[in-house]
């Protein structure tokens, strides 16, 4: 149990209950002090959704993100501790899943050099059905995500991460900054570029995938 | 080259909607890292810190919140702007962490074959109008990103009008830019600081319509006037 004592006479914002930080106010002989807990099951809770989908759009294959994610969690299990609020959690949790999501493509790689992540391709079992309500809305989820991840390999991987974090994520490019460790005009200039390139990209995909190369492709 | 054209966005939106994880996925990933966590380790519980890392910890969270709030919920914030300021001035520090052994990321397996799927039901998207030819190459953008980027900076700094200034001159300047939408944010934003609340109306509808599926202004000053 990590416990960090902080003044709470401030206008410390309280984190809800369903936050990985609960405030648990303890008897003090003066200044009222708040126990901050980090919970690691409660960060994985909170978080395992938004992990899970940036590791998809950041490349690893479907039958990969277990594995991967399974470690980014034992590292965060072993390096809470050491979280010292400097950044949000969320930022910290992003750091790690991005450490290991690159090491984990420069080693596919180097074993498989032209390796897309659309090579790896999402069958249909694979779509989750949370947000589908049939078979063929799973069909146009896979497909949509094959195409997708076809056209993210085409951006580097500095503007991918740029790209999913704004564009699948809804981040705003501050918060991507922070998030990257890098600084906001950097991202400005990487989003920028990589929504043209994606753009092109689609353009190019929908103008090459005329009606018969598609249906003679598969 | 626009923003987004609405093939790209449509195929976004679509890709979006797959990619959370179910359930059971969370439940059966969680029964892995616990039964990986090192014996003796609460699986549901937490990490276990020195004093030393304690105290460190208390130490920045006090300074944190002698600087400034501290917020500690996940990053989306409940500020009236998405451009969520850092907590602390210095600049974020890139957590240590090691490196995970090769080994420990499992061998991919062969991936499946493809999918057979009828042309028909692919997304669908209207096409594009005359495409606007794109702008200078990424390398010179002619201060396309410097003026999203100053508006910007000048919103933070608490000077709307400065801020709504460099946004209409991007726009004049830049009216197919692809952080049109970081731009257009910007602008409702400064309306709303200057208190500017009918043409701020007018400026998060157009931004709705343009750019639907962004999230980028949770909260206005008119979010109760302009439906969601």
């Amino acid at each position: 149990m990590i416990r960090v004592t902080a003044r709470a006479d401030t206008h410390l914002r309280m984190a809800s209950s369903s936050s990985a930080l609960r405030v648990e106010p303890t008897a003090a002989p003066r200044a009222l002090e708040a126990a901050i807990v980090l919970d690691f099951k409660r960060v994985y809770e909170d978080h395992v959704a938004f992990m899970w989908r940036a590791c998809r759009h950041l490349g690893v294959a479907p039958s990969a993100i277990e594995d991967v994610l399974q470690e980014v969690f034992l590292v965060v299990h072993r390096r809470l501790g050491e979280f010292e609020g400097r950044s949000s959690l969320k930022t910290w949790l992003f750091g790690i899943l991005l450490h290991l999501v690159r090491n984990h493509r420069r080693s596919l790689r180097r074993k498989s050099p032209h390796l897309s992540s659309a090579d790896a391709t999402t069958a249909i079992e694979e779509i989750p059905n949370a947000d589908t309500s049939g078979p063929v809305e799973a069909i146009e989820a896979a497909e949509a995500m094959r195409v997708l991840e076809g056209l993210l390999d085409e951006l580097d991987d500095a503007r991918r991460e740029v790209f999913v974090l704004a564009e699948l994520e809804q981040m705003s490019v501050p918060e991507i900054a922070e998030m990257l460790g890098e600084n906001v005009n950097t991202v400005y200039g990487r989003l920028r570029t990589a929504r043209q390139r994606f753009d092109m990209a689609v353009r190019r995909h929908h103008a090459r995938c005329g009606l018969e190369r598609c249906r003679s492709s598969r | 080259m626009s923003d987004l054209g609405p093939q790209a966005r449509a195929l976004l939106d679509a890709a979006r909607r797959s990619a959370s994880p179910t359930p059971a996925d969370v439940a059966r990933l969680w029964d892995r890292v616990s039964e990986s966590l090192p014996s003796g380790a609460p699986s549901s519980g937490t990490a276990t810190a020195g004093v030393g890392t304690k105290i460190a910890m208390a130490i920045a969270i006090v300074a944190a919140i002698g600087g400034g709030a501290l917020l500690l919920a996940p990053s989306r914030s409940a500020s009236p702007m998405t451009f969520a300021a850092p907590r602390v001035s210095e600049p974020p520090v890139a957590p240590s962490f090691a490196r995970a052994p090769a080994s420990a990321i499992a061998e991919q397996p062969a991936p499946p074959p493809l999918a057979a799927v009828p042309v028909e039901q692919l997304p669908r998207a209207p096409l594009p109008r005359a495409a606007p030819v794109a702008s200078a190459s990424p390398a010179s953008d002619d201060g396309d990103v410097a003026l999203v980027r100053a508006a910007y900076v000048a919103l933070r700094a608490g000077d709307a009008p400065r801020a709504l200034a460099l946004a209409d001159e991007h726009a004049r300047r830049h009216p197919a830019s692809a952080l049109s939408a970081e731009r257009d944010a910007t602008r409702v934003l400064a309306l709303c600081a200057l208190g500017q609340r009918d043409q701020a109306r007018t400026a998060l509808q157009r931004f709705k319509k343009r750019f639907p599926s962004s999230s980028q202004l949770a909260r206005t000053c008119v979010d109760d006037e302009v439906p969601r």
